[in-house]
């Protein structure tokens, strides 16, 4: 059977044509009947394969089928519910039982849009899941490694600390320090995402980066480029191990493996996973009752222990330089020096140490639940490298498991060498297909290299220009996305792709000659091309401008952008002509920061951008052992170490630590560096600054200022806090009575568009347009925490995609299709965008610099009419969230991660007090917008809806939306529906998907209504519900005033009925105490997540109220659906709801 | 200079296709034909200089060889009569010692003490008279030579150069006994297969990975012929597991267990021209004159083989290493029901305590 089968076929031809078909060819012209049998052959091949490769690729075509053939056939029924079961172990990652359960509920009841939609979903997390599962069991093989995972027992520890470190000086009685200064990696390529594991792993020869290590300075702040890594280790008398980070400015005195292997409760998290990576602690120990102190003194010697400290020179997060793995791969370097691991002590290590270490950062990352590509430990090995896949040969983990290693092969760069050959298409199938190139691999540190490698090193430290933009974002969504369209082989991706290699030759080239105007006019078509091309979101509307803008300033003299990894907009370079370098540098810093200037409330900026220096670091890692009076720490190591000393009391404070202190004090020092010292120490001891380094009391009343303006009610919000912290509110009491009658809507209650005669509804609903009946309203008060992950970037303004040439934010695609449905019925649309004290500056900012994105349409903003003040939650609520609601499974090192963070987060609101104020962050974090709920009445309050109606006298309608449901517009046939259906409230709803959580259309006690997720007495009832809430309303304003108990003359005349009104029906609604998440900024670019709790009133709840007459609305799930997280985009793309979005729109 | 290239044997097969390693040609340069062609070995060097680092300072004013341990006859014995005792039933007929300054008067000193003692207070009985016999049996066999200054264990062997003159010799260390587990004693074990395969030997033990930093360690292959027996391809001294999976791992032995040095080698007299240049070159490692530096060149310059003994080792060096030697020759010997009797009655009597 499986012989016919042309995507099992496609999996395991061997021959390049078949193979490498792509997803859209295959699926072309299938029924849906057939694609159906297909899909359940396709599923048996996928359990019984053994081949890494076959199961992840017919798991990703599984995928592929259920997403974008069937979800969205048109011969399957819209709706469907989704078995509870099978969601449950979908979100325990139990994939396969999720599969199991979806499969036999399509097999009793039939294929629905629901279940496809979850058959989708698991057949994706199973793709991922797989993958990474081999690579830890990759990482776990490595040789080298599997010693790690055997260890059981203190006395089995093999390792010792070597001897030279073990000897105190006679003279001052100190242990010796070994230091390691790292560099880290710059990727010249780009390398179209081919560092990731699983591509490296498939197809070795297409896998292929120059990787550079480089030294790095911050312009205008340090002297020299130097190696931004350095690691320290030293024996100590005390049997603890003691970490310190001091760029994150965290300390601590770990004496339990429990502590050790806890990475998510504090900034050591690193740290502690380069230890146990290293084999200093090995990973197998976790978990066992061992004590530290037995396993440091087989490593040290009885009541010894070990100190660790890291530094990064202050390179901010998101460098897109790999810095944090390339800490790691420091830390495993230093840590295998000082356990005979590595055969020398000091100097450089040998090309085999540093292919142990490499497994080892892999290793670390994996621990420490972060994420990296094999190529990213580069900055260990020197010069100039090409690294690339490597076949899988006997004796590698991956033999007989996929066709390459997980770790790559490193090759230096000569001079002269012979251009590697043309990579073999992805298809070339054969487990013992070596490798195409067959570069020399060159002794690591032979005096040749740097010689050779000179004329570049001088041509690129004379033409780049090494940024950091600013930004900070996941890469996460984009690695997926790249791995998605590896595996479906899209023809226009397997071009890009094969273009990206010829680019990569092309480079390869050019860098051997030093030519570097020719490898800036490569990595520029690169970016151009195959990357934008490829992963469209790669790209965004800061990185265009300063791109145009360096170009318009430099004219011939910009040579090229260098994209240099994950996601454009943080660590960038620009080539230039050399005679203009450093103006270049100069003008770059202040393009970049004009450009930040006007976009970051709509961009995730973490820190102000920056302009580095760098060279080419030569060496590679490198140690040094600091002996007697020179076995002093890094300078701004003493700040953090003698606040915690005080702290502890000199009584405490062991005379090795004191010694330590007294060397550092009578070292010569600088001026600068006696004042930076003591600057930090007075700040660590004494402070007075508030979140982000600003004045506190110069915060607070910034604050205070913000509550006045946006109408806080104090009387309220202690009422509210008092309940809270006294338990009659809370998280479970958000909930319905547990015996509330909760049932699927009938179809009778639910108007199907398809049902009524649309030819008639669309001409009375044209007309109302043309006759100015209806206004739209974008709801914009809420910043969007979960697309921007709490960035303080308001969501609106925030340009997502490229649509006719341009980044467009969700504002500018809401206007647009305002405005094309002005052209298309004539007429006006008055266009609201409600807004509150989050978002109203950065959408008035926007719209006045863009002259409303050059539309004609009329837009009013109406600005919010209150506040809240978010507290720190009660433990009981966070207990309550984590605990009894259900939560997604992270795998499993994540998961410890989390674990381990909620713990402490658990610390930290006991210890800040539960239930009071939160003002630990900057004042616009402290508040939150009251919910949906207000944002229409507010336009009752605020006079905008008067103003309406005085300027269009026949406005009878408002159609309100979110901000993300990018579909909705106004649609004449629904509007005229909506007009007939004598309602005054009309809902519109999808049928559900897995994706849709949060309520939904249902039957309460006998009664239609929306059931807001935080009200769902129990998990499982909203997976009875058929339908989801989109939360576009047609409101008639007429029939809404006279809810409220209103004319529409009060709304001029009457300000205080109108609030009193305003405020009894608000009575009438539940307040739902939430928790979200906030991001607090500190250091350079690093962010801390905490929960706060908030109120909030929620629009939907409006259809309880049972004179209030409400009707619900059917439509199509591309007017319904919304854009909720980034990693929705591929999806939303592919599935042509782009392009229908798109269509919607006239862009000026 | 291809001349000056080590001889290797490039497989497996080629070793056991070679029919006589006296074939001219087969052998070149450094060691000459007569030097591996091994006869009848009949000298023994035994290191005993050290002075127990592991068990410091306790054991730094006693000689560990001179410890007094009952041996599987049922005789009470110091340690370097049972270590030599090992070598004199495994056929060798000279034995030197390498003994730090001073030591060398000593154990003769204890030695005359203890035969005295025997002939004076034991006079007439059985078990009295064998010792005195084995006693003299012992001065004539034993000579000794002195280590000057403590440089390391390759240095230790490198002193007794003269002694060994252009001999093969069987080379123990004087602090571990060794206890065989078959009618042949290790010793001998080694020796057959030194003298049947006209090569250096050195036993080896499979051992744990987390044990072999304290042990020289060897990969090879494993000869068809013979599946206790490896040709030695690399040894590193006291590897890190790190670098034992990267180079140690021999094909048939279980994952994360190793072949490590027993403290037993049967040696040709080329190993004291790589002492030799050790010596003068003042190569060390830790600061110290190793031999398995020597023993990896030796590797790479003739044929060496890796032979698993069938037996214990036990090093008197490491805590508790006395009482469980002794527990192990109890158990091997005459007085077997005795010692386990002992034990379970000491057991038992501890516990109701």
């Amino acid at each position: 059977m499986h012989e016919l089968n042309p995507f099992i076929v496609t999996i395991t031809s061997t021959d390049p044509a078949v193979r490498d078909r792509s997803f859209d060819d295959l699926v072309a012209g299938l029924t849906t009947n057939t694609v159906v049998a297909l899909c359940a052959e396709l599923e048996g091949f996928r359990r019984d394969a053994t081949n890494l490769y076959e199961r992840v690729r017919a798991s990703m075509l599984l995928h592929a089928l259920f997403r974008y053939r069937l979800q969205e056939s048109p011969d399957l029924p819209d709706t469907g519910l989704i078995p509870f079961g099978g969601f449950q172990d979908l979100w325990q990652r139990r994939f396969e039982q999720a599969i199991a359960s979806f499969s036999a509920a399509a097999h009793r009841e039939g294929y629905n849009s629901a279940l496809t939609s979850a058959l989708a979903q698991a057949y994706e997390q199973v793709t991922y899941q797989t993958l990474a599962d081999q690579v830890r069991r990759s990482v776990q093989n490595c040789s080298g490694n599997r010693w790690m995972f055997r260890v059981g027992h203190a006395d089995e520890h093999p390792l010792r600390i070597r001897p030279a470190l073990l000897e105190r000086d006679p003279a001052c009685g100190q242990f010796p320090i070994l230091c390691e200064r790292t560099a880290v990696r710059l990727d010249l390529t780009h390398s179209a995402w081919s560092d990731i594991f699983f591509l490296g792993m498939d197809y070795p020869e297409g896998a292929r980066v120059v990787n550079i290590s480089v030294d790095l300075g911050i312009f205008g702040r340090d002297d020299q480029p130097l190696p931004p890594i350095e690691t320290y280790i030293r024996v100590i008398s005390e049997p603890v191990l003691r970490l310190t980070s001091i760029d994150l400015q965290d300390s601590k005195d770990v004496s339990t493996l429990q502590e050790l292997f806890n990475f998510g409760n504090d900034y050591l998290g690193l740290v502690k996973a380069g230890i146990i990576a290293s084999g200093l602690i090995p990973p197998s120990l976790e978990g066992t009752g061992v004590k530290l102190e037995e396993v440091l003194a087989r490593l040290t010697g009885r009541d010894h222990g070990l100190e660790v400290v890291t530094k990064v020179n202050d390179i901010p997060k998101g460098s897109r330089l790999a810095v944090s793995t390339n800490l790691l791969a420091s830390l495993a370097s230093l840590l295998m020096r000082a356990t005979g691991q590595a055969r020398n002590l000091t100097g450089t290590l040998t090309a085999e140490e540093l292919r142990v270490v490499v497994a080892r950062a892999i290793l670390g990352e994996w621990l420490g639940g972060s994420g990296g590509g094999w190529q990213d430990s580069g900055g260990i090995f020197p010069g100039v490298k090409l690294i690339q896949g490597a076949a899988a040969q006997p004796g590698d983990p991956e033999w007989e498991v996929s066709r390459g290693r997980l770790l790559p092969d490193h090759h230096f760069i000569a001079a002269n060498e012979n251009v590697p050959p043309a990579p073999s298409p992805p298809s070339q199938d054969s487990q013992n297909d070596s490798q195409t190139a067959s570069h020399p691999d060159l002794p690591f540190g032979e005096s040749g290299t740097l010689a050779r490698g000179a004329p570049l090193a001088e041509a690129l430290a004379s033409s780049l220009v090494l940024v950091h933009g600013g930004m900070a974002q996941n890469v996460g969504p984009i690695l997926n996305m790249v791995t998605e369209k590896y595996l479906l082989r899209g023809r226009q991706d397997t071009r890009l792709r094969q273009e990206a290699l010829l680019i990569f030759e092309k480079i390869v080239s050019a860098v051997k000659v030093a030519d570097v105007r020719s490898i800036g006019r490569l990595t520029t078509w690169n970016w151009g091309s195959p990357l934008k091309g490829m992963i469209p979101w790669v790209s965004n509307r800061f990185t265009e401008l300063i791109i145009r803008d360096a170009q318009n300033r430099f004219g011939n003299d910009f040579w090229g952008f260098l994209m240099l990894g994950g996601m454009s907009g943080g660590g960038m370079g620009f080539f230039v002509a050399p005679h203009r370098q450093a103006e270049f540098r100069r003008e770059i810093g202040a393009i970049m920061n004009h450009r930040k200037s006007e976009l970051e409330d709509a961009l995730p900026f973490a820190m102000q951008p920056v302009v580095y220096d760098f060279r080419i670091n030569p060496h590679g890692t490198h140690a040094t052992l600091m002996p007697g009076a020179e076995a002093v720490m890094p300078a701004s190591y003493y700040p953090i170490q003698v606040s915690r000393m005080i702290a502890a009391g000199t009584p405490a404070v062991s005379v090795q630590r004191r010694r330590d202190l007294h060397l550092f004090a009578n070292r010569q020092h600088t001026p600068e560096e006696l004042i930076r010292v003591m600057r930090t120490m007075v700040h660590n001891l004494f402070p007075v600054s508030g979140p982000g380094g600003a004045d506190a009391s110069e915060t607070n009343r910034e604050a205070e200022r913000l509550r006045l303006e946006n109408g806080f009610d104090p009387v309220q919000h202690l009422q509210l806090r008092d309940d809270l912290q006294h338990g009659k509110i809370g998280l479970s009491r958000n909930r319905l009575p547990v015996d509330t009658e909760i049932s699927d809507i009938l179809d009778t209650d639910l108007i199907l568009p398809g049902r009524d005669d649309t030819g008639r509804s669309r001409a009375v609903g044209a007309m109302a347009i043309r006759d100015g009946e209806v206004a739209v309203v974008s709801l914009a008060a809420g910043v969007g925490s979960r697309w921007t992950t709490g960035a303080g970037v308001v969501k609106a303004v925030n340009p997502f995609v490229q649509l006719a040439g341009e980044h467009r934010s969700f504002l500018e695609i809401h206007l647009a299709k305002t405005r094309q449905a002005e052209r298309i019925f004539g007429g006006r649309i008055p266009h609201v965008v409600t807004t509150s004290f989050l978002t109203h500056g950065a959408i008035a900012r926007h719209l006045d610099r863009t002259e409303n994105y050059g539309q004609a349409t009329q837009v009013y903003l109406s600005r919010g009419q209150s506040i809240g003040q978010r507290l720190i939650p009660m433990v009981r609520d966070l207990t309550f969230l984590w605990e009894e609601s259900m939560h997604e499974t992270l795998d499993e090192n994540k998961q410890k991660v989390r674990a381990a963070s909620r713990q402490a987060i658990l610390d930290w609101t006991r210890a800040t007090g539960e239930g009071t104020d939160y003002v630990d962050n900057v004042p616009l974090q402290r508040f939150n917008p009251p919910g949906h709920f207000y944002e229409i009445p507010n336009l009752l309050r605020n006079g905008v809806l008067a103003t309406l109606l005085q300027e269009f006298p026949n406005l009878q309608w408002m159609m309100a939306h979110n901000i993300d449901t990018l579909g909705a517009n106004v649609d004449p046939a629904l509007f005229g529906l909506a007009r007939q259906l004598g309602a005054t409230l009309i809902f519109e709803v999808v049928p559900r998907r897995l994706d849709d959580r949060g309520g939904g259309l249902a039957r309460v006690n006998g009664r239609p209504r929306i059931l807001e997720g935080l009200a769902s007495p129990r998990e499982d009832a909203e997976f009875r519900l058929r339908y989801y809430n989109t939360l576009t309303t047609w409101v008639h304003i007429d029939g809404l005033l006279q809810a409220f108990g209103l004319a529409r003359d009060d709304l001029s005349r009457n300000p205080t009925k109108v609030t009193d009104c305003i405020r009894r029906m608000a009575a009438r609604v539940p307040t739902y105490v939430t928790i979200k998440d906030v991001k607090r900024r500190w250091g350079h670019g690093q962010e801390d997540i905490f929960p706060v709790a908030q109120f909030e009133k929620l629009w939907g709840d409006l259809t309880s109220i049972p004179d209030l007459p409400c009707a619900y609305l059917a439509v199509d799930r591309r007017r319904g659906q919304q854009l909720k997280d980034p990693a929705q985009l591929e999806g939303w793309a592919r599935d042509g709801s782009r392009d229908h979005v798109l269509g919607l729109c006239d862009f000026a | 200079m291809p001349s000056q290239e080590p001889r290797r044997l490039a497989s497996l097969l080629e070793v056991e296709a070679a029919a006589s390693w006296e074939s001219p040609g087969q052998i070149e340069n450094h060691c000459s034909i007569e030097s591996l062609r091994l006869v009848q070995t009949t000298k023994a060097v035994i290191t005993a200089a050290g002075r127990g680092a592991r068990q410091y300072p306790a054991s730094d004013t006693v000689q560990k060889a001179m410890l007094p341990l009952v041996d599987r006859d049922g005789l009470t014995k110091p340690v370097l009569q049972i270590i030599a005792e090992e070598a004199i039933h495994s056929g060798i007929e000279e034995i030197c010692v390498v003994a730090a300054p001073g030591d060398e008067a000593y154990y003769k000193r204890h030695f005359e003490g203890y035969a005295a003692a025997l002939q004076s207070s034991f006079r007439g009985l059985d078990w009295a008279d064998q010792q005195l016999e084995r006693l003299a049996e012992l001065e004539r066999r034993i000579q000794f030579t002195v280590q000057d200054t403590p440089e390391g264990y390759g240095h230790a062997v490198w002193c007794a150069r003269e002694f060994v003159g252009q001999s093969p010799f069987l080379l123990l260390l004087g602090d571990h006994l060794y206890i065989s587990r078959s009618t042949a004693r290790c010793a001998r074990q080694l020796l057959d297969l030194a003298a049947s395969e006209e090569c250096a030997v050195s036993a080896v033990q499979v051992t744990r990975e987390y044990l072999i930093h304290q042990y020289g360690t060897v990969s090879g292959k494993r000869l068809q012929s013979r599946p206790d027996v490896w040709l030695i391809d690399e040894i590193m001294e006291k590897p890190t597991p790190t670098l034992a999976e990267l180079h140690l791992q021999v094909p048939g032995v279980r994952a994360g267990h190793y072949l490590c040095f027993f403290g037993m080698h049967v040696l040709t007299p080329a190993i004291f021209e790589l002492l030799d240049g050790l010596v003068r070159d003042d190569i060390r490692e830790s600061g110290q004159i190793q031999l398995t530096t020597a023993l990896q060149q030796l590797a790479t310059r003739e044929k060496y083989l890796a032979l698993e003994t069938s037996g214990t080792r036990h090093n008197l060096g490491v805590k508790f290493g006395v009482v469980e030697a002794q527990i192990a020759m109890a158990l091997a010997g005459v007085d077997r029901e005795r010692m386990l009797s002992l034990l379970l009655g000491s057991v038992a009597r501890i516990e109701q305590a």
